[in-house]
């Protein structure tokens, strides 16, 4: 397709998506359904075990109760997603 | 016929994904984020984790380095997810208009990089098994050289005609690849626990440890840290297809998290007891000829899907760059030709180097884009439709100075010039500033470092930007 049959057609296309992004922005924050917050919290409680990782591993090798805590936030982490989707229906 | 091509646009290209057009869900994106992650680098870092290091040491290093590099960037999936917009499009909000291009065009190469590991691992496997199946192989494809570098341009060539097909396909062939890919692990897993004894493992000590163990462990750190930087690039090229932002989070976080990490253990695991970084030595000497070379073809499959991944992700923001270039030259001949030269075995062997030479690239990038987004932008609420199409038409409002934005060029250049004098990344001991590394790691340290230069270059140089950035409308 040539520069003068593409351009006007993707500008157009361009600005009826935007107008329904700033609908959506306005009325719902995301294109798509929001973030929990509970979400973000459950990963970043288990990414603080990355860094109890590292110090420990820097300053000797890791105990087996930190193995232990780690696996266990994993899978509290996984019942929590589980939880969600099945209140979600999903 | 305009129309149906600008149809194409949204999932081949540029235009904003709404909620219709979303194709992946949470399960996708995790067999995708495995299909990715798992069949070239986690085995790689493990192996290369494995060597230097006994397992209780490695593990703690694998896991500290993996899950520290995607944290600094997970939790911007879901600002690609929310706005459908491609990774190197926000990008512009940051380096600038050009200064985003600018990104990319440094981005590409970076990407041939990871292709030529993947493709290169099929080469190998493909020479270790081609005389099993067919013991009078001509020698030019069971050798490293021409052979490997020929099997690995035959992936490539599969791979491009799958990532030319589209995300839909993508998201088939990764369905198929990363079971495959569950079931060498399995295997992996398998025979470390039933056969060797995991007590035994843990005995065993590595082959190429340096001299402390100190050393040993800041230096395997750094892969590993280098390996979970990577993503940082990555994020926004699948987000925008997210279905809900929980999907553009969770799904990636998944699949280059712990999924990568179960990866990354027993690779460490299986390196311990084969004394060789390199995966495909690994099938044949644990599993001998039958078992072995089933699992060597498990692998050599689904380090394809690896290909196909990496280039549909270069494909993306090539047509964001250039909208109206065809799907052919951005997902063949830009995204993927181009990778051929870098199949060639003193790559494959300077895989340590390229996690932490190139890394430093890709995590200073991460830095400024995780400051940019949460330090500036979040209070306003991101970006308003104008600035998106503002970053569209590279138009005023992410000038800066001449389309660059100097308080991230600054900051981009001279955290490189700091990471080289902390750590030498070509001999995996200090830079020349003669302090640092193994003491501080030198990928943390230019985080940080960048996060806040780059703040505080934003506050100097573009205040009034900074004051705009305050008001919420």
């Amino acid at each position: 397709m040539d520069a003068e049959t593409f351009y006007p057609a993707f500008h157009a296309e361009l600005e009826r998506r935007l107008k329904i992004l700033d609908e959506k922005l306005r009325t719902e924050g995301s294109l798509v359904t929001k973030c929990p917050m509970w979400s973000y919290a459950a990963l970043a409680f288990a990414m603080l075990w990355a860094i109890v990782f590292a110090v420990l591993g820097y300053v000797n090798p890791i105990p087996l109760w930190a193995h232990m805590s780690f696996y266990g936030s994993l899978l509290i982490l996984v019942v929590l997603i589980g939880i969600d989707r099945v209140r979600k229906g999903r | 016929m305009a129309k149906e091509a600008i149809e194409k646009e949204v999932l081949f290209g540029a235009l904003p994904v709404l909620a219709e057009d979303r194709v992946y869900g949470f399960v996708d994106y995790v067999w995708l984020q495995m299909a990715y992650g798992i069949a070239s680098w986690a085995f790689l870092v493990g192996g290369l984790t494995g060597i230097v290091l006994p397992a209780t040491e490695a593990i703690t290093a694998a896991i500290a380095g993996e899950g520290l590099g995607l944290f600094a960037s997970a939790f911007y999936a879901v600002i690609f997810g929310r706005y459908g917009a491609d990774q190197f499009l926000l990008t512009r909000a940051a380096f600038g208009n050009r200064g985003g291009n600018l990104q990319l065009a440094i981005w590409i190469p970076i990407n041939y990089g990871w292709i030529a590991y993947s493709a290169f691992l099929f080469g190998m496997s493909a020479i270790k098994l081609t005389p099993l199946i067919w013991p009078q192989v001509p020698s030019v494809l069971a050798t490293v050289w021409p052979g490997a570098t020929l099997w690995a341009v035959i992936a490539t060539a599969i791979a491009s005609y799958v990532a030319w097909k589209g995300p839909i396909a993508c998201k088939w062939f990764t369905r198929v690849t990363s079971p495959l890919m569950l079931i060498v692990l399995g295997g992996l897993i398998y025979y470390i626990f039933a056969v060797e004894g995991i007590g035994a493992v843990f005995a065993r000590q590595p082959v190429a440890a340096y001299e402390t163990r100190h050393l040993s462990w800041m230096n395997a750190f750094e892969w590993n840290l280098g390996l979970g930087f990577a993503w940082c690039y990555y994020w926004g090229q699948w987000s925008r297809l997210a279905k809900t932002e929980s999907a553009a989070l969770h799904g990636p976080w998944w699949g280059w998290g712990p999924v990568l990490c179960i990866a990354v253990v027993f690779s460490i695991l299986t390196a311990l007891i084969v004394g060789t970084f390199d995966p495909t030595d690994w099938f044949m000497a644990i599993g001998g000829a039958t078992f072995g070379g089933i699992g060597l073809f498990l692998f050599a499959i689904a380090n394809i899907g690896s290909i196909v991944l990496l280039i549909y992700t270069a494909a993306i923001p090539i047509k964001v760059a250039i909208p109206r270039i065809r799907w052919v030259h951005a997902s063949v001949t830009i995204a993927a030709v181009p990778a051929v030269v870098l199949f060639q075995e003193v790559v494959f062997n300077n895989y340590a180097v390229f996690l932490t030479l190139i890394g430093c690239l890709w995590t200073v990038y991460g830095a400024i884009i995780f400051t940019d987004f949460f330090a500036f932008r979040k209070k306003k609420g991101y970006w308003t439709v104008d600035e998106i199409r503002d970053m569209y038409m590279m138009g005023k409002i992410f000038r800066y100075h001449k389309g660059f934005n100097l308080a991230a060029w600054i900051t981009y250049l001279s955290s490189v010039i700091i990471y080289l004098g902390v750590y030498n990344p070509l001999t995996g001991y200090v830079g020349y500033f003669g302090v640092g590394f193994p003491w501080v790691s030198g990928l943390l340290l230019v985080f940080g470092y960048a996060i806040a230069l780059y703040w505080l270059l934003m506050h100097l140089i573009y205040p009034q930007e900074v004051k705009r950035l305050r008001v919420v409308e």
